[in-house]
């Protein structure tokens, strides 16, 4: 199976780190989005590069492409900036803001991995809560996870 | 041919290893420094800044003199020039909290040879506040290394330690995952507290107050002065109680102390936890804003004894005092409006003040330096690429004022050298003018790391957020 990235809620400190480090390897673009749950916290979106993507069902001129390793793909040079992929992405990982007209898209670092490292973002991330692994352990590792006490503590605290 | 060139981050005073991809004369990219063992080749997004620093468009590369290019030359005549209608004494010198020892050791000599109390290292006014806290004179207690809070059962956290220095989550996760117990005390439900497996809301401002509170409660003080002291905090009685018979009964425990702008606090709240620390047999550490703030404190206790701290150099400036300001890689443009007549600085960018001298700067990535950090480490940094066009705070000072900055240099390594392990005793006894008074009308919100500082604001992850 693929490798993909993975967050642990009760790890992320929220810093940004991830971000940043995308950025910086990025062109100044931030490929990585986060999510603000109730102004609480915020945790980053990583692209789950899913089996049958919906932004690139949706994509106007093809630039969104499923490889034959299994990730998706912007195309620099096909990318009009529409929004549909945003808008058709169903965990909103691509995030609103373009950059010369094109939408921010997660690649996973392709360069990177080529050199048999990692995505920018687990290896910047300061807390150890980003992790490069294979989907099969972190669908374990979710399941390790459903007693998240950060999730439990944000919602339930509030609710009452 | 790229090579990776690896130097140290000097944004807070964790210290974490940095790795450039460097391609002749200029850094290309980011690279993970995996073998240092303080931050495992993680970065924060201030970490960043350092790699955007060294290639950056707006960087002053000539002296600007009363906002005009001029030659290096030039600029040193008009200092002189005009440091000789002045009274040297009347000359306040502060330091960047990001140079290195041998850059300190400079500016100190320059301060005896001026003969001027005004010496301070600069970065966030709270910093040098707590530094004050810590350079009292205690026999008991320990200071931590960063291997102690990974190790501690018990974590006090006051303030919000996470968004000075995010590295540290790494082994605040690591106490968690042994199932030690982390109590975060802080007003504000921060991006420590989310860690906390008990968060104390305490009424802000009221840290310093409850660090003594805790003490009292370690050496028997009756009911009737705690419960005074727990409504004046804001806490319940049986809270404090629980913090402080937990804390002394766990087998390892730190206390982390964060300076906060909060005025006046941080020396009286440093103080209280060392003290604190002393009496239940545990360990305690500050974290500072800046990189080399330890280093640069405890060098210039030592070698300029009653030495001015920032508060009085403030009131000084105000009541107009002080007449001349070099600020060395310091960026308090802010205190031109106390309208010095002379104001001699060295920053990475133009200044906004008009009516000085500013020389470029050369970063600690185009230098080589020592730097001392939380964990007590002597870290030497080397240089990642060739200066552009700046120059170190010690080559400046040496060619402007004709010092004799080896001999200052030397002395300066000896003194790291020695304050390894034992920094913290070095400290002087604390200053007799900073009794508990108000502070001078000094924008201090404005001088957190992000808030005030032109260094941080002139890079694009600070733009990106508007």
């Amino acid at each position: 199976m693929a490798k993909r990235v993975y967050l642990n809620l009760d790890l992320c400190c929220g810093c940004q780190s991830c971000a940043a480090a995308c950025a910086y390897g990025h062109h100044l673009q931030s490929l990585l989005g986060h999510a603000e749950p109730e102004n609480d916290a915020k945790l980053p979106l990583h692209c789950l590069h899913c089996d049958q993507p919906a932004c690139a069902a949706a994509c106007p001129n093809e630039a969104m492409k499923k490889m034959a390793d299994g990730m998706v793909l912007r195309s620099h040079l096909k990318c009009v900036g529409c929004h549909s992929c945003e808008l058709a992405c169903p965990f909103g990982t691509i995030q609103p803001d373009l950059f010369k007209h094109i939408a921010p898209k997660c690649d996973l670092c392709f360069d990177r991995l080529a050199e048999g490292e990692i995505p920018r973002c687990v290896a910047s991330c300061t807390s150890g809560a980003l992790s490069f692994a294979e989907v099969d352990e972190q669908v374990v590792d979710v399941k390790k996870n459903l007693g998240s006490t950060r999730l439990l503590s944000n919602y339930l605290g509030r609710r009452r | 041919m790229k090579e990776i060139k690896k130097s140290v981050c000097l944004f807070c005073s964790l210290g974490c290893g940095l790795a450039c991809r460097v391609v002749g004369r200029e850094a290309v990219a980011i690279d993970y420094d995996r073998e240092n063992p303080v931050n495992k080749g993680s970065l924060c997004p201030r970490g960043y800044y350092n790699f955007e620093l060294l290639n950056h468009p707006a960087r002053l590369t000539v002296p600007s003199v009363r906002g005009n290019p001029a030659s290096f030359s030039e600029a040193f005549s008009f200092v002189r020039r005009e440091l000789d209608l002045l009274d040297p004494g009347a000359v306040a010198i502060v330091v960047s909290p990001l140079a290195s020892l041998e850059d300190g050791g400079a500016a100190a000599a320059l301060a005896a040879k001026l003969k001027t109390r005004y010496l301070c290292v600069g970065g966030e006014l709270a910093d040098d506040d707590a530094g004050l806290g810590a350079a009292w004179r205690l026999a008991e207690d320990h200071p931590a290394t960063l291997e102690d809070i990974e190790n501690s059962d018990q974590l006090l956290i006051i303030g919000d330690v996470l968004t000075r220095s995010p590295v540290l989550s790494r082994r605040i996760n690591a106490v968690k995952a042994k199932r030690g117990k982390i109590t975060v005390v802080d007003p504000h439900r921060s991006h420590t507290a989310w860690f906390a497996d008990k968060h104390l809301t305490l009424k802000p401002g009221m840290e310093a107050v409850f660090a003594a509170a805790l003490v009292r409660m370690l050496s028997g003080a009756g009911e009737g002065e705690l419960s005074d002291l727990a409504n004046k905090i804001g806490l319940p009685i049986e809270s404090l109680r629980e913090v402080a018979a937990d804390f002394s009964s766990a087998a390892a425990g730190t206390v982390i102390v964060v300076p906060s702008a909060n005025k006046r606090r941080n020396d009286l709240l440093t103080y209280f936890v060392r003290v604190f620390a002393g009496l239940a047999d545990k360990k305690w550490i500050v974290f500072y804003g800046g990189g080399n703030t330890i280093g640069l404190n405890a060098l210039f206790n030592d070698q300029q004894p009653g030495r001015a701290h920032y508060y009085e150099l403030a009131k000084k400036l105000k009541q107009g005092v002080i007449q001349g300001l070099i600020l060395l890689g310091e960026d308090l443009s802010d205190l031109e409006r106390f309208a010095p007549k002379l104001l001699i600085g060295s920053r990475f960018f133009p200044p906004k003040f008009k009516n000085g001298v500013c020389f470029p700067q050369a970063s600690h990535l185009e230098l080589e330096g020592s730097y001392l950090f939380s964990g007590s480490r002597n870290s030497r940094a080397l240089p990642m690429v060739p200066a552009a066009g700046g120059r170190g705070i010690a080559a400046l000072l040496a060619e402007l004022f004709d010092l004799d900055v080896e001999a200052a240099k030397k002395q300066a390594a000896e003194t790291a050298a020695n304050m390894v392990g034992e920094i913290f005793d070095l400290g002087t006894v604390i200053n007799e003018g900073t009794k508990l008074e108000p502070l001078p009308d000094y924008p201090v919100e404005n001088v957190t790391h992000f808030a005030g500082n032109d260094l941080a604001k002139n890079f694009f992850w600070y733009r990106a957020k508007g």
